[in-house]
């Protein structure tokens, strides 16, 4: 039999939330009556739902309709994205907005394959520079220009 | 208060120099960055929200609406130009927007675009104004039920034109809603899904997750086919529409807004299904419908009128019921939030100022969109050029900035990270985003209605079914899934019968 595989993934995916989000408002918060809602009423309501949805999603896919190919995953891009956003986060408040943003950059170009080092390098000092000088001076964004590690 | 009485005092708040610059800045920032290729209304407002943060709530809203406006033009522009749509609405725009570029007519399309989504701006405008006032009086009768349903009604419109399969479409809105209870329960105190992190309490952050969701996961998905020549630019031409254009824009310009305005007021609807519509319906009633598909001005001036006259009034329920019947009204509705305004039916009494001004500032910015962007059409066209190699550091940097602005805080720049993973995610499955963030944001509103209408009630469900009101969406809502199901339905049948013969 034929299973459509991102049919199935999604349904799983959604089990998955239903089941753990379900759970902990079954068991961590305390549901209530229609009445008197408690907290955990209403998600505990959404997590049937979606685990009806999920299973249905699971249903489907077991037909094996067609499915549309997956296509590339960019995993470089994916890893390199991430790793770029939660530099930032990690490191903004001691580094400062400058080298912070510098980073960030840094890390996102090295996404794409077709950028060479020393345009990297480039690129992420202009866009270091402009934002620091549009979100700090201009906007007042209170991040400052260099941070705790540069101030001795 | 009458409606000319309003508009003067609109007029008042969005012609003071401070607004007027907020107003250009927006338009001029949407443009820019709506023009640019693979961002849409969506990424440019969600990344262009933070900055908005410390205006005054008139100020921000008036940018805000000027950045929609803006985006969408600038959606248009590489449609015509590029054939590349920035974004759903203006998908119908390429096919005689480019027709007529290769004609060497890229120009009239873009004058044609551009006049006929001011004239469809400004009947909008003045339909807001009328209709606005007597909707809120309206929203007054209504009873957390009524709020519940009409929710419901708008989750459920935003599946019917989320392509693809419609129970995904489904389980993304329930995921969605709840995502967003995340937080502190506003009743007991309770915190919800917060996993012991602290500053889970206030929330997942708004503006993080639409950025992650709109902002990186595009980027992700772009860079699947790195390179890529760069896109093959039709040349300008003259701007001027002929007279016979001129002539031949009437009608279609008429029609578009009429359908646009009307379409718009739907949850649900807005742009992307009034361009569409509009297209279609020229194509049938048109005098010259045998040229529509192959540039004629027609195909072009409809859908834009339409499309801007939907995003118009798809204010209204945001403002007059505090209800987003779409995506971009939903990050419209978080922007308000975030600036202390609590949006429904009180805004019109509590804040006229920002109410009116809000409303004519559309109008305004319609006008600067054509004074704006016919005669800068030349940068808009260098802006096309500029490789995404530059772009998408650029994108990565200022969602950064920007969501760590919101707070001051470090802790939202990393569920950018986690709403970007999930949204490429989603994406790689076939699910469509914008029901998803819909969900998110209606997630609290939807469960406060529906504990208050029960808590009236005492816990009796039928409370939706027995008022009339709430009955009537409820039903409406039933109907738009059954709709949607249809053709799903006949294509199975079909298939079974082709496997009995």
């Amino acid at each position: 039999m034929e299973i459509n595989c991102k049919d199935m993934a999604t349904g799983v995916i959604f089990l998955g939330f239903a089941g753990s989000y379900g759970y902990m408002s079954l068991q961590t918060m305390s549901v209530g009556t229609a009445t008197q809602m408690g907290p955990g009423y209403f998600p505990a309501v959404l997590s049937g739902c979606l685990a009806i949805t999920g299973l249905a999603v699971i249903a489907q896919s077991l037909r094996g309709d067609a499915e549309t190919p997956w296509g590339i995953v960019p995993w470089r891009a994916i890893f390199c994205l991430s790793a770029a956003t939660i530099a930032f986060a990690a490191l903004a408040d001691d580094l400062g907005m400058l080298p912070a943003t510098f980073l960030t950059s840094f890390i996102a170009c090295l996404a794409s394959p077709r950028i060479g080092i020393g345009q990297n390098i480039l690129t992420s000092l202009c866009i270091a520079g402009f934002c620091s000088a549009v979100f700090g001076a201009a906007l007042g964004v209170p991040l400052p220009l260099f941070g705790e590690l540069f101030r001795q | 208060m009458d409606v000319l009485g309003n508009l003067a005092l609109g007029l008042s708040v969005s012609f003071q120099p401070i607004n007027l610059l907020y107003c250009f800045i927006g338009t001029l920032l949407g443009t820019v960055i709506g023009v640019l290729p693979g961002i849409g209304p969506l990424a440019t407002i969600a990344m262009l929200l933070p900055i908005t943060f410390g205006l005054s709530p008139e100020g921000s809203l008036i940018m805000l609406a000027g950045i929609y406006y803006g985006s969408q033009y600038g959606g248009s522009t590489t449609a015509i130009l590029l054939k590349l749509p920035g974004e759903t609405a203006s998908a119908v725009t390429t096919i005689d927007g480019y027709q007529m570029a290769q004609k060497g007519r890229a120009g009239a399309a873009l004058a044609g675009a551009a006049i006929g989504s001011f004239f469809a701006g400004t009947v909008a405008t003045l339909l807001i104004a009328l209709v606005a006032r007597p909707l809120t009086l309206l929203a007054f009768n209504f009873s957390p039920a009524e709020y519940f349903s009409l929710m419901v009604v708008g989750l459920v419109s935003s599946i019917a034109l989320a392509s693809g399969s419609i129970l995904k479409a489904l389980g993304v809105i329930f995921l969605g809603l709840m995502l967003g209870l995340t937080g502190t329960d506003v009743y007991t105190g309770a915190a919800r899904f917060t996993f012991g992190v602290r500053e889970l309490l206030d929330g997942l952050q708004f503006v993080a997750i639409a950025v992650g969701l709109f902002g990186i996961s595009e980027i992700m998905r772009n860079l699947e086919h790195p390179g890529g020549a760069p896109a093959s630019l039709a040349p300008v031409g003259r701007l001027m529409p002929t007279r016979e254009e001129f002539r031949r824009m009437v009608a279609p310009m008429l029609r578009g807004t009429a359908i646009g305005s009307f379409l718009g007021v739907l949850p649900g609807g807005g742009a992307l299904l009034s361009s569409f519509v509009a297209y279609t319906v020229e194509k049938k009633v048109s005098r010259h419908a045998s040229e529509i598909g192959h540039g004629a001005i027609e195909g072009v001036v409809a859908p834009e009128s339409a499309n801007n006259a939907g995003a118009q009034t798809s204010f209204i329920p945001m403002l007059a019921l505090g209800i987003p019947s779409n995506v971009v009204m939903a990050l419209m509705i978080g922007a308000l939030m975030i600036q202390g305004v609590v949006p429904g039916p009180g805004v019109i009494n509590n804040n006229p100022t920002l109410f009116w001004g809000l409303v004519v500032s559309m109008w305004v910015g319609n006008a600067m969109l054509l004074v704006l962007n016919l005669p800068l059409v030349g940068l808009w066209v260098k802006l096309l050029q500029i490789p995404y190699s530059i772009l998408f550091p650029v994108i990565v940097a200022f969602c950064c900035i920007g969501v760590y602005s919101v707070s001051n805080s470090a802790f939202g720049v990393y569920q950018i990270a986690v709403a970007g993973g999930l949204g490429y995610l989603l994406m790689k499955l076939d699910c469509e985003l914008a029901p998803f963030i819909l969900g998110f944001i209606l997630g609290p509103m939807i469960e406060e209605n529906f504990r208050r209408a029960m808590l009236i009630s005492g816990g009796d469900a039928t409370v939706f079914v027995t008022r009339p009101i709430s009955a009537g969406l409820l039903l409406a809502a039933a109907v738009v899934l059954f709709v949607v199901m249809l053709p799903a339905i006949i294509r199975k049948r079909k298939e079974v019968f082709v496997e009995e013969s």
